[in-house]
């Protein structure tokens, strides 16, 4: 069994069995609801698949920020993470699988958005363009499990991560484009919500949902690198967290 | 001579910075057999689990030099965390959402074992442990001992040649104990060699073949369990059972009682200078009506008080 298939069952098996994760899953169902009513309510149905992505962004980054954000830590105090470093394949690689599923569980609350607007909104949810769609929501899958493990090396370092757990959200919500285009923010919004990779899914998903005709080669090459600069950001913050770690002997987080 | 499965030489580590700084290990060397089971003997705070962590490249000590299996700890990391196989005390250590052959199938992908042999591997460790019928139960169901057993399988999932124990007894009941030092016993049987660290002195004379005790970082002495030279005067053991605390601290009030302490089951040891101390302190004990009297040489427990001042009141 490789690293990353053993990571990604374990995580799987761990989060379905595990409350707090099936409570932000649960959580989605409503968030659907909410987006949706106000767009039905404001007369633009033709947006519900905003509604219904914007319940899918929230829902994968709280997983992200949440679960994965505690998924050191949380090793930390089990008793995993002293053996898990001293296992032949580095804690990145060990843990590459977990963050990715935690990304991918995500989908569970596409599927229930979705599930929400055709049942109880009867809203028929076009996809123009599938494969962009699929790509898209595969690039967020990988791009979030990035962020997850920054979270994860970041929070290992802050005595009560809950607070900023609690306070990044509706920034990045903002930043991201997620819950409103970041063309109708003012412009000290935009320019570093383009630095933020959500805003370049947010404009993928746009295009896979025909909301825009704008090229995809733009917001891919964006997407991709800030994706990629995320990714580079949290090895380095984990590597730099886990030397901070064997120098104090703070393994079990005691 | 063998090379030996584990080599400690001249190893400092600290902690801390400036006033603050801490020696936790302080030029400790010494070398363990292959196969053999090697104790650390020590109280809290000695430095057995920095020397644990030193030795399975947990941490990285400021001086000195570890080999495990013939690999260097700094230079060829990669091939000692494929040789060993560590256990850090207590029923940590574990995934208590996962029942015990999840738990031991996700340890065996990360040293590299593919599905089908990992499963095996989780099959073949859940029976040496002793906990076959249990295997597909989640952890958060076992109790203290399984949960120990199971950490014990976890540690040998990479089937290592040395396999590092820190204080895996702590917190176990008797039975619990005893079925631990079976599994022990026969892995040393098997040809691992076992770095045991403990601050049970029984344990360390039923299972070791070596015995280091350690105090604030330094070796203060090492030796099979019944041939250490103990630098004190202690040189005979009087286990007395069947009185009262008042009536044992009478008797280790007596001439030639170095060391003195109350044990488990109303009973008390006594570390004695000579036969004749022991002899005296027998035929009193008697006198006040004990029930139970043992005289030994000097074990490791008495090399453990004496050396770790806890002397007669």
């Amino acid at each position: 069994m490789s690293v990353l298939l053993a990571g990604l069952r374990v995580q799987l098996l761990i989060s379905l069995r595990r409350l707090d994760d099936l409570q932000l899953l649960a959580l989605v169902p409503f968030s659907a609801v909410l987006y949706l009513t106000m767009l039905a309510q404001t007369g633009r149905r033709d947006l519900a698949v905003v509604g219904v992505l914007a319940s899918y962004v929230t829902s994968v980054w709280s997983l992200a920020s949440y679960s994965g954000g505690d998924l050191i830590d949380e090793e930390r105090h089990a008793g995993t993470f002293a053996p898990l470093l001293v296992t032949p394949v580095s804690v990145a690689r060990a843990m590459f699988g977990r963050v990715l599923a935690i990304s991918l569980l995500g989908l569970v609350g596409l599927v229930e958005a979705g599930v929400v607007a055709v049942l109880f909104f009867h809203i028929e949810l076009g996809i123009d363009r599938p494969w962009l769609m699929a790509g898209t929501v595969l690039l967020l899958s990988v791009a979030m499990a990035g962020w997850t493990y920054f979270f994860g090396a970041v929070f290992l370092l802050a005595a009560n991560p809950r607070p900023w757990q609690n306070a990044m959200s509706y920034p990045a919500f903002v930043l991201g484009g997620v819950l409103a285009p970041l063309r109708a923010w003012p412009l000290w919004v935009r320019v570093p919500g383009r630095l933020f990779f959500l805003s370049w899914v947010m404009d993928l998903f746009a295009v896979a949902t025909g909301r825009s005709g704008g090229g995809v080669l733009l917001p891919a090459l964006a997407a991709g690198g800030l994706a990629t600069i995320t990714w580079l950001l949290a090895w380095g913050t984990l590597r730099w967290t886990i030397r901070r770690v064997q120098a104090t002997g703070a393994f079990d987080g005691a | 001579m063998p090379e030996p499965a584990l080599s400690v030489q001249g190893v400092v580590k600290e902690f801390g910075r400036g006033a603050k700084l801490r020696r936790a290990l302080d030029e400790v060397s010494f070398e363990v057999s292959p196969g053999q089971i090697c104790g650390v003997l020590g109280p809290n705070g000695a430095g057995k689990t920095t020397l644990v962590r030193v030795c399975s490249t947990m941490l990285r000590a400021e001086r000195g030099t570890v080999t495990v299996a013939g690999y260097d700890v700094v230079t060829q990391t990669a091939d000692v965390r494929r040789s060993i196989g560590v256990v850090l005390g207590g029923d940590r250590g574990l995934y208590p959402r996962l029942t015990g052959i999840e738990n031991l199938e996700y340890w065996g992908s990360l040293f590299r074992l593919r599905r089908p042999a990992a499963s095996r591997r989780a099959a073949e460790l859940l029976e040496l442990v002793g906990l076959a019928d249990r295997g597909g139960d989640r952890v958060s169901t076992y109790s203290r001992g399984m949960k120990q057993r199971l950490h014990l399988a976890r540690g040998m999932v990479g089937d290592p040649r040395v396999l590092f124990l820190d204080e895996p007894t702590t917190g176990l009941d008797p039975i619990g104990i005893h079925s631990l030092h079976e599994i022990v016993v026969e892995l040393s049987a098997r040809g691992v060699t076992i770095l045991l660290t403990t601050h049970d002195m029984a344990e360390a004379e039923a299972l070791c073949a070596q015995v280091l005790l350690v105090s604030q970082g330094r070796i203060l002495l090492r030796g099979a369990p019944g041939e250490l030279e103990i630098p004190s005067q202690v040189r005979v053991s009087v286990d007395v059972g069947g009185l009262s605390e008042a009536r044992y601290r009478e008797l280790a009030l007596l001439p030639g009682v170095l060391t003195f302490s109350l044990r488990p089951g109303g009973t008390a040891r006594f570390g004695l200078a000579s036969k004749d101390h022991a002899a005296e302190l027998s035929s009193r004990a008697q006198a006040a009506g004990a029930d139970r009297l043992g005289v030994a040489p000097a074990s490791v427990e008495d090399a453990y008080l004496a050396l770790f001042d806890v002397p007669a009141p």
